[in-house]
C-alpha cells in the first residue's frame, strides 16, 4: 500500500457531549434542579416531615402558614407541609412507574409492529388506534372504580392508556430504521432477527422514545391527580390530587391547604416538561451542528 | 474455469400498492429476467443507468429483496429455496459492500463491534480472538496499525476510511464472492483510485470473485473482466470487458460510452457521439417492444412491436433487432 488518504484518526472530530447540548439551554438546567430536589424530597420526606401526616393533633385547625406549620393546617389539624411531601412522593412514583410500563410496553409493541410490518403491524396498529380513540381519563375512571382504587390499579391503568403513543413513535423509527443501509449490512452479515432488533435498530431509535417517555410521566402525574380529585383514587395513599379535593371545601377559609399542594403538582409536571425539551434538544440532529 | 454464482431467469416486480384496499394496478419489474454467471475469482460488472435495477439484482442476490421468479446458484446449489432467508452458508460464501459508506456503519457501534458482527455471526474465530482478527483485517484493508482504529465510531472516519472498514466487515467472513453495488460512487475521485487497487489487491490476494455495480464506465474497464449493460430491468448487452469497450453492438451501449468522458481532445471530438436523449421511461409503464425504443436512434417498426431476446451475435450477448448491421450503421 503506497498511498494512502491522510488518516483523520489524530484530528477527531468533536461532537458536543449530551450533557453539553443541554446545559446550553438555561430552562432544562433549571428544571432539572428542581427534579432533583422534588426526587430528594419525595425520597426523604417520611425523614423530613416535621410532622406525621395522618396526626389530626398536629396542631390546631387551619392554622395559616406560619412556625411550626410552615405551609399551614387543613380542617383536620393536619399539617399540610408534611402531606404535600408525601403527596408528592405519591405523585411522582406513579408518574414514574407509570411512565415506565407504559414505555416498556411501547417498546415492545412499537418494534414488533415496525420490524415486521405487514399484518402483525395492519393488527397491531388498529388495536393502538382502539386505544387512542377512547378518552384516556374516563376509561382511566372506569378501569380503576372496576379494578379497585389502589396504587398498583392506578398505576397499570395509567400506562394502560399511555402505552400507544410510545408504540406509534417506536413502530415509526422502526420502519425508517429498518431500511437503513447499515442494517441490511448486519443482516447480510448473518445476524439474526434479535441482533437486528436490539442492537442496531432499537439504540437509534431510543432519542424519541427517551423524550417522550419523559413526557409521559408528567401526564401520568396529571392523570393520578385528576383521579384522586374525583375521589376514585387511592384512599390509603395521601396524594396532591386527594389533598386538592380535601381542601376544596375549605378553600375560602383556608386558601393555603388548596393552593401549596397545587403549586407542588405544577413545579413537578412543569419541571419534568422542562427536561423533556431539553433532551428534545439534546436528540435532535440540528443542535450537533452548532 | 469454475463457476461460483449463477443467476437464472431472475425476476423482481414489486407491488404498486394504491387506495386503501391495497388493490394492486400493477406492478414495477425492477428486474425482469435477468441471467448470468460469475465465476471464480473474476470480475463481473453490472452497468447501466440510475433505476434500471442493477441494486435491486444485488440486494436479490444477498436475500434483502424477495424474488419473485428464477433461480440463484451458489456452486451448484439453489439457494433461493426459504425466500429472503438465506442460509449461514451462504452468508460465509458471499458478502457485500454497500454503495453509502455513511450510511452503512452503526453509527452507536464502534468499528471493533461493527467487524465483530460477522465473526460471531458466522464464528469464523474464537470470541477471545474478535480484537486480533479485527486488528488484521484493518491492516488487510490499508487502516494500519488497526489497533488505533478499533474503539473509534464511524463519525470519527472519513468517508475513504469508513468505506475500508465496510470491506473489511465483507472480508471478515473469507467469502469467495462480494457484491460491490456502487462502492466507490460515493467517494471522492483521488480516494476512489485508492480503494480501486485496494478491491483489486484483495481480489489478487484473497482469490475473490467481485460481482461490480456500477454506473462509472472508466472504473468498471479498469477492473472488470466481464460487463453486462441493464436497461430498465433488463440484460441489453454482455460481453468480455475488452470487447464491450472497443465495439459495442448495442445502441444503449453505444451511447452509454459516447457519453463517458475520455481525457484526450483529439479523441474525444474524432469519436461518433450518439447522444443519449429523454429520461428513462417509467418501469411501471415500460414501453412495448424494445425498452430502449423511445430513445434510439436507430428504432425501426420491428422494435416498437417486438420485445428482442438476449442473444449472440458473434462474441457478444445483445439484445438489438439491428445487431448484425451495427457494423454499417455505425460506420456511416
Amino acid at each position: 500500500m503506497s498511498v494512502v488518504e491522510p488518516l483523520a484518526a489524530t484530528e477527531v472530530a468533536e461532537m458536543p457531549s449530551a450533557w453539553r447540548i443541554f446545559r446550553r439551554n438555561r430552562m432544562s438546567v433549571f428544571g432539572l434542579v428542581l427534579i432533583v430536589i422534588l426526587a430528594v424530597l419525595a425520597l426523604l420526606g417520611p425523614w423530613i416531615a416535621p410532622f406525621s401526616p395522618y396526626s389530626t393533633t398536629a396542631g390546631p385547625v387551619m392554622a395559616p402558614p406560619g412556625a411550626p406549620h410552615w405551609l399551614g393546617t387543613d380542617e383536620l389539624g393536619r399539617d399540610i407541609f408534611s402531606r404535600v411531601l408525601l403527596g408528592t412522593r405519591t405523585s411522582l412514583l406513579v408518574g414514574l412507574a407509570a411512565a415506565f410500563i407504559a414505555t416498556f410496553v411501547g417498546i415492545t409493541v412499537g418494534a414488533l409492529s415496525g420490524y415486521f410490518t405487514g399484518w402483525i403491524d395492519d393488527v397491531i396498529m388498529r388495536v393502538t388506534e382502539v386505544f387512542q380513540v377512547i378518552p384516556r381519563f374516563f376509561l382511566a375512571i372506569v378501569l380503576v372504580s372496576f379494578f379497585g382504587a389502589n396504587l398498583v390499579n392506578i398505576i397499570l391503568a395509567i400506562s394502560l392508556l399511555s402505552w400507544p403513543e410510545l408504540a406509534r413513535i417506536v413502530r415509526a423509527e422502526f420502519l425508517t430504521l429498518r431500511s437503513r443501509q447499515f442494517v441490511d449490512a448486519a443482516r447480510v452479515c448473518g445476524a439474526g432477527a434479535m441482533w437486528l432488533v436490539f442492537v442496531e435498530i432499537l439504540p437509534n431509535a431510543l432519542a424519541p422514545v427517551i423524550v417522550n417517555a419523559t413526557l409521559q410521566v408528567g401526564q401520568a402525574m396529571l392523570l393520578e391527580a385528576g383521579l384522586s380529585y374525583l375521589g376514585v383514587g387511592d384512599p390509603s395513599q395521601i396524594s396532591l390530587g386527594m389533598m386538592l379535593q380535601q381542601a376544596q371545601q375549605i378553600m375560602r377559609a383556608a386558601w393555603w391547604a388548596t393552593l401549596f399542594p397545587g403549586v407542588a403538582l405544577a413545579i413537578a409536571v412543569l419541571a419534568i416538561n422542562i427536561v423533556g425539551d431539553g433532551l428534545n434538544d439534546v436528540f435532535s440532529p440540528r443542535s450537533r451542528e452548532r | 474455469m469454475s463457476e461460483l454464482l449463477r443467476v437464472e431467469g431472475l425476476k423482481v416486480h414489486f407491488p404498486v400498492n394504491s387506495g386503501a384496499f391495497r388493490r394492486s394496478p400493477g406492478s414495477v419489474k425492477a428486474v425482469d429476467n435477468i441471467s448470468f454467471a460469475i465465476p471464480n475469482g473474476k470480475v463481473v460488472a453490472l452497468v447501466g443507468e440510475s433505476g434500471c435495477g442493477k441494486t435491486t439484482v444485488a440486494r436479490t442476490i444477498l436475500g434483502l429483496n424477495h424474488i419473485s421468479d428464477g433461480r440463484i446458484t451458489l456452486n451448484g446449489k439453489d439457494v433461493t429455496e426459504h425466500g429472503k432467508g438465506r442460509t449461514p452458508e451462504f452468508r460465509s460464501r458471499v458478502q457485500m459492500v454497500f454503495q453509502d459508506p455513511y450510511e452503512s456503519l452503526n453509527p452507536r457501534r464502534t468499528v471493533l463491534q461493527s467487524l465483530a458482527v460477522p465473526l460471531r455471526a458466522n464464528a469464523v474465530v474464537p470470541k477471545t480472538e474478535y480484537q486480533a482478527e479485527c486488528i488484521r483485517l484493518l491492516d488487510m484493508v490499508g487502516l494500519s496499525p488497526g489497533a488505533a482504529f478499533l474503539n473509534r465510531y464511524p463519525h470519527q472516519f472519513s468517508g475513504g476510511q469508513r468505506q475500508r472498514i465496510g470491506i473489511a466487515r465483507a472480508i471478515a467472513v473469507r467469502p469467495d464472492l462480494i457484491v460491490a453495488d456502487e462502492a466507490v460512487s460515493a467517494l471522492d475521485i483521488s480516494i476512489r483510485a485508492q480503494v480501486l487497487t485496494l478491491m483489486r489487491r484483495l481480489q489478487q490476494d484473497l482469490g475473490l470473485a467481485y460481482l461490480f455495480i456500477s454506473h462509472d464506465l472508466g472504473v468498471v474497464r479498469s477492473l472488470a473482466d466481464h460487463v453486462l449493460v441493464m436497461y430498465l430491468g433488463r440484460v441489453v448487452e454482455e460481453a468480455s470487458t475488452q470487447d464491450l469497450f472497443e465495439r459495442p453492438t448495442h445502441p444503449y451501449t453505444q451511447s452509454l460510452l459516447a457519453a463517458s468522458p475520455i481525457p484526450d481532445p483529439v479523441a474525444a471530438r474524432a469519436r461518433k457521439r450518439i447522444p443519449l436523449t429523454g429520461e428513462v421511461p417509467s418501469p411501471i409503464n415500460p414501453p412495448k417492444g424494445c425498452h430502449f425504443h423511445p430513445r434510439c436512434p436507430l428504432a425501426i417498426d420491428r422494435c416498437r412491436n417486438e420485445t428482442p431476446a438476449l442473444r449472440l451475435v458473434g462474441a457478444f450477448k445483445t439484445a438489438c433487432h439491428r445487431a448484425e448491421e451495427m457494423p454499417e450503421l455505425t460506420a456511416t
